[in-house]
């Protein structure tokens, strides 16, 4: 009997650091790749469905979308298994055990590793608690296969199943067959439909000034699709970032920018010039304060520099 | 650089006129109007450009436009060629209307790249100087306007230093940059509290996000309590629903238990009845009721006991009489005569014991005529010491005394001899006068008697005088006189007692005296304290002796007193009284027993007649006894034994009648329970009932079904109420609420539009800070090297008045030193010399600001107008003097101006153009 597994369906998921269009469009593809998921299972003929945690955010999801889940679920024509993750973990104040579920569905409930009932060689271990205490690998002398979210062994024990809805930085996700009578068997991949919204990266290195790095932003621009824009490279002592060089010049809704892989330059100052200018320059070498906000203050100082030499 | 030529294509009044200058002093003159300011500008504007800018501009720009630009046509452009250090020629053209130019070299017309000559992206010739538009007007070009500012305003040099210090070596101004730094920050940032722009904005959007997100928060927290509250109700629901069915079967079974327990009475009753006759169970009413009455009769009265011990009537009879009278007198000793005892043995122990402490014998009274106090006088005369006296002085004074008391005698002698003899002759003379005789007779006696009298009086006075001569001398030996009295007086004293005491044949020893006069007190005192005791005596006597007839007249004796020993006659006469009371009180305790004894001899007569009357009751109900016993053919040979057989037929008796009393009872019970049916109907009943009521519950039945009942519906009435709650709650709050997810991500992105406001805020006031200074720092590094510069001028255009200059880092203030030593404030000296001094700053600064990379010229307009000769002319040789380092054009009107120049100039580097009248 094959057994899909998918992991991290993320349902009412709040994806606070890609801002809300962003975080709507992947709500909104939570609910469809779970009923993917199904379709992809039925297709793939898999006697058994598991998920492997991360069925919905336990701090948002809404009583509603977990009765959607569970039609969902229900529809499936073989066994559902779900064993509850980091973000969904178990207990007796959870949705899982308040809620009703189709006769097909069986939660685990467990933390340490037990086997499935519909197949014995799978071995799965639940989150009982946010924090999620590894328990002990069991002692299997037959093959089997073991099922923990968030938690693939380094030595390959535990199967690793990426999330199907992540942060667009995250590798992508899709689902895996294993076959419940030979678990020892390579895991099949089923990729599924990828998510909404893109992740670019810019190198901002040739931006000299801040229209160019406008300009440059400008391109790189899709309409109508969630973007998160990784700015990458070194970025030139005078050039402001967005939301740095006034609201003309803010990014537009849906665009998130992460410019954590950002390095920023360092003026060269003219060790005999002594002029506002390169005093401002050398004290902005010195100043203690992250780099961005050094960077930022710096291509401020520059901008008002310039602005004034300019008589604007 | 030097310009060679300047080229008015179309600016001011000009219409492609050229003005072409020398490398040295150009002095550029004609009358007002002839267009020397506007050569002034289009030089400046063919060299440093415009700004590009859209719209109307800065107010300045717009007024520049307005004073320059042609009043026909729409071209406005001017031109300017320039030989750089380097020998290169540039040409350089401006249109200013457009915001073109070309910049060309002058030797091969090639064009020049201007890359690095572009100031707000438009072409700017003094960056061939190292400065810009800015720095350049305010530098080497130098308005009318600038040394009138100069001249009305004394810290236009420090304000014209402080400008260019922040200008700085680039392009710009750090005044300019923190203006621009403040005004972005009111547009991007705003204030917090007012207005609408982003802080505000931003932070009223994030509280707004935060209120939804946490209402969603909550409510949904709520929704997931309620939803859990309702599956803990699941179970206490479930066992309401429970109850009540249990309920519901108890009381089916009920019916059943009730319906059972009436069969299986019905089924007991008709058995018992069954087994039993009435006519077995019939008694004689009439035999049972005597049997019972002699019963009661026999057992209601009880048994005689026996009389018990003690004296019969008769041995009472005879104790009564065998009782004494009731004696007379007292039976007990009165109190007043054992008052009175008690007093008489008190007074005679207070007359032994007093006795016991009669005074010793006295002791004689020695044999002396004096008192104790005499004898102590005596005593201590004889024991006074003699005064301290000088007895030679005192001897000498007694012989003169004596001596004198003799002669005093002797005199008295004398005296009294005279006296006689006068009393004699007196006599005589009187006998004769009495005698008549003669007076010669008489004569001769009267002289004799006058002699005699003289004589006496001659004695008198010498014995007068002996004793003044003694008195004198006594005065003179007063002293001596006072201690020989003392001696005497005590001489005497001591004599006088020596003869008392030995008149009275005692010894004179002092201390014998004293001894004897404390013999003599002593013996007085005995005497008076024997006194005293025996007039006590007499009181104790007098005492005991009222006592004793006291005593003794209670008694009812005769006087004791008359008695040897009263008293103990008297104790005798209490003794025998007293027994005498114990003798009577004891025949009056015999005596009154008479009474007891009386009525104890008739209680026993009472006693002793009862008994024989309750032996024949007690005989006359035994006797019935026997006699029914016999009659219901019950044999018994006792007493007890026909008692007993007669209890135990009356017993049978009740027995049989409380039998048939049941029996009658369970005949009743039995009809009540069928009801007019069969028993086998009530049992066909029962079996259809329980088979009807389902399985038979395990719980108890409860004390109380019907409240059972009703708590159990009650109970599960409440549960479903609250199920019903807590499901319509779960509904409500389900369909209200929305995505927390999106609420929560709102909220982030709110907060994130927060922090990047508050970030740009305090990246704005770093950089405003950081640039505040870096101006300071700049004006403190601007500063040495101003004054490096200027000092090998100063001493040139002052004529060696001034020998050295210093500029203040802190605040760029100038300070000039004399040549003798003396420093002052360049603001405050005199007004050719402040001008003097700013041309020359003007002219440092340009070259402290390029950096010294190209040599600038000097242009200036109508500097001169507003000074007098003198001024003029020291301004003259200034500029003369620089002209040998910087090309200088000057425009004038200033006929001086022009006459100076005609007499100074240098004709090979030199020149003086004249522009025509308009």
């Amino acid at each position: 009997v094959d057994i899909m597994v998918a992991s991290g369906v993320q349902l009412d998921h709040a994806w606070v650091g890609l801002g809300a269009e962003f975080g709507a469009a992947l709500r909104d593809w939570s609910r469809q790749v779970l009923a993917l998921v199904v379709e992809e299972a039925e297709r793939h003929s898999a006697g058994m469905l598991l998920i492997a945690g991360g069925v919905f955010d336990r701090a948002y999801v809404l009583p509603a979308t977990v009765d959607y889940a569970a039609q969902i679920l229900g529809t499936f024509s073989g066994d559902v298994v779900i064993v509850p993750g980091k973000s969904d973990w178990i207990d007796g104040s959870s949705l899982y055990s308040t809620h009703r579920w189709a006769p097909n569905t069986s939660i685990c409930s467990s933390s340490e590793y037990q086997p499935c009932a519909t197949a014995p060689a799978v071995w799965v271990s639940a989150w009982t608690s946010p924090g999620g205490a590894v328990p002990r690998t069991p002692d299997v002398p037959e093959p089997h296969v073991l099922i923990r979210a968030g938690s693939a062994g380094g030595d390959g024990s535990v199967l690793a199943v990426p999330n199907l809805v992540r942060d667009p930085r995250e590798p992508r996700g899709f689902a895996v067959l294993i076959d419940g009578a030979e678990p020892a068997k390579p895991a099949r991949r089923v990729d599924l439909p990828d998510q909404p919204g893109s992740l670019a990266d810019l190198d901002v290195t040739d931006a000299a000034h801040t229209d160019a790095l406008a300009a440059a932003l400008e391109g790189v621009f899709t309409p109508g699709d969630p973007l998160l824009l990784r700015l990458v490279g070194t970025l030139a002592p005078g050039v402001l970032l967005p939301g740095f060089s006034g609201p003309d010049r803010d990014l537009p809704s849906g665009v998130v920018l992460d410019v954590d892989s950002l390095s920023f330059a360092t003026p060269t100052v003219d060790a005999a010039d002594r002029s506002a200018r390169a005093e401002f320059l050398r004290a902005m070498a010195y100043t203690n304060t992250s780099e961005l906000q050094r960077h930022q203050t710096t291509a401020l100082g520059l901008a008002a520099l310039d602005a004034s030499a300019q008589g604007t | 650089m030097r310009i060679d030529q300047v080229i008015g294509t179309a600016f001011g009044p000009f219409r492609g006129e050229t003005l072409k200058f020398a490398p040295g002093l150009n002095v550029v003159h004609g009358p007002n109007e002839a267009g020397k300011s506007s050569w002034f500008n289009a030089t400046y504007a063919a060299l440093a450009g415009r700004r590009k800018y859209k719209g109307k501009g800065t107010a300045a720009e717009s007024e520049y436009k307005n004073r320059h630009k042609p009043w026909s046509g729409s071209k406005w452009a001017a031109g300017v060629v320039v030989t750089l250090d380097d020998d290169r020629t540039l040409a350089l053209t401006q249109d200013l209307a457009k915001g073109e130019w070309k910049i060309v070299d002058g030797s091969t017309a090639q064009a020049v790249s201007d890359a690095e000559l572009l100031t707000d992206t438009s072409l700017d010739g003094t960056r061939l100087l190292g400065l810009n538009r800015q720095s350049a007007r305010s530098t080497i070009f130098t308005g009318q306007a600038d040394i009138l500012r100069v001249r009305d305003d004394a810290g236009e040099l420090q304000e014209l230093l402080e400008r260019a210090a922040s200008t700085g070596a680039t392009d710009a101004t750090a005044d300019a940059a923190l203006a621009w730094l403040k005004e972005r920050r009111s547009e991007w940032v705003g204030v917090a509290h007012i207005g609408s722009r982003p802080l505000r904005s931003s932070r009223i959007a994030s509280e707004d996000a935060r209120e939804v997100a946490q209402t969603r928060r909550d409510d949904l927290a709520e929704l997931l309590e309620t939803i859990a509250n309702r599956q803990k109700l699941a179970a206490p629901l479930g066992k309401a629903q429970a109850k009540v069915a249990l309920s519901e079967r108890l009381v089916k079974w009920q019916s059943v238990y009730e319906l059972r327990n009436r069969v299986e009475k019905a089924v007991e009753l008709s058995t018992r009845v069954a087994e039993s006759r009435e006519a077995d169970l019939t008694v004689d009413k009439e035999k049972v009721a005597a049997a019972t009455e002699v019963l009661v009769v026999l057992e209601r009265g009880t048994d005689v006991v026996p009389l018990g011990e003690g004296p019969t009537a008769a041995d009472l009879q005879a104790q009564i009489d065998e009782l004494p009278q009731v004696p007379e007198g007292d039976r007990e000793p009165r109190q007043d005569a054992i008052d009175a005892h008690s007093d008489l043995l008190k007074a005679q122990t207070a007359l032994d014991t007093h006795m016991q402490a009669a005074p010793p014998d006295v002791e004689p009274t020695p044999p002396t005529t004096f008192s104790a106090d005499e004898l102590r006088t005596l005593a201590d005369i004889l024991a006074l010491s003699p005064p301290a006296v000088d007895m030679a002085a005192v001897e000498a004074f007694q012989q003169n005394r004596e001596q004198r008391t003799a002669q005093l005698a002797a005199m008295q002698r004398e005296v009294d001899d005279h006296d006689a003899t006068y009393r004699q002759a007196k006599v005589d003379y009187d006998a004769a006068v009495e005698n008549g005789a003669m007076p010669l007779e008489l004569a001769a006696l009267h002289a004799i008697e006058r002699s005699a009298a003289e004589d006496v009086m001659a004695a008198r006075r010498r014995q007068v005088d002996l004793l003044s001569e003694a008195l004198a001398a006594q005065e003179n030996q007063a002293g001596v006189m006072a201690q020989e009295v003392a001696l005497r007086q005590h001489q005497e004293r001591v004599g006088a007692a020596h003869a008392q005491v030995r008149a009275d044949s005692l010894d004179a020893d002092p201390e014998a005296l004293k001894r004897i006069a404390r013999e003599i007190d002593a013996a007085g005192a005995a005497q008076i304290a024997a006194a005293k005791h025996a007039d006590q005596a007499a009181e104790f006597r007098a005492a005991r002796d009222n006592r004793i007839r006291a005593l003794s007249s209670l008694l009812g004796g005769q006087d004791p007193l008359t008695t040897e020993d009263p008293v103990a006659h008297t104790v005798q006469m209490f003794t025998d009284y007293v027994d005498a009371c114990k003798s009577r009180a004891e025949v009056a305790q015999q005596a009154a027993r008479r009474a007891d004894l009386v009525e104890a001899h008739s209680q026993r007569l009472q006693l002793e007649a009862n008994h024989r009357q309750a032996l024949s009751i007690r005989e006359t109900q035994g006797r019935e006894v026997f006699e029914l016993a016999a009659a219901l053919g019950l044999t018994a040979d006792s007493l007890e034994t026909a008692l007993e057989q007669l209890r135990r037929w009356v017993g049978e008796q009740d027995e049989k009648r409380a039998a048939l009393t049941k029996w009658k009872t369970d005949v009743a019970l039995l009809e009540q329970l069928l009801g007019g049916r069969e028993l086998s109907d009530l049992q066909a009943d029962l079996a259809t009932l329980t088979a009807d009521a389902g399985d038979e519950p395990e719980e108890p039945m409860p004390p109380d079904l019907n409240t059972f009942i009703a708590e159990a519906k009650a109970l599960y009435d409440r549960m479903i109420d609250l199920d019903g709650q807590l499901k319509g709650k779960i509904q409500a709050l389900g369909n209200a609420l929305a995505s927390v997810a999106d609420a929560v991500e709102v909220e982030a992105d709110a907060q994130r539009a927060v922090d990047q406001v508050e970030t740009l805020a305090s990246c704005l006031d770093a950089a405003a800070a950081e640039l505040t200074n870096a101006k300071e720092r700049a004006n403190a590094s601007i500063a040495p090297a101003l004054a490096d510069r200027m000092r090998p001028w100063l001493p040139r255009v002052t004529n060696g008045r001034y020998r050295d200059v210093t500029v203040d880092p802190g605040d760029l203030t100038i300070h000039v030193t004399e040549t003798t030593g003396q420093v002052r404030q360049a603001d405050r000296l005199s007004l050719g010399t402040t001008e003097q001094i700013y041309l020359l700053l003007r002219v440092t600064l340009s070259q402290v600001l390029s950096g010294g990379t190209e040599t600038a010229p000097l242009i200036f307009d109508d500097v001169t107008t507003q000074s007098d000769t003198t001024r003029t002319v020291a301004m003259m040789e200034l500029l003369h003097e620089l002209s040998a380092e910087h090309q200088v054009i000057l425009f004038s009107q200033e006929d001086e101006v022009v006459e100076w120049a005609q007499r100074n100039i240098d004709p090979t580097r030199d020149t003086i153009i004249t522009l025509a009248a308009p």
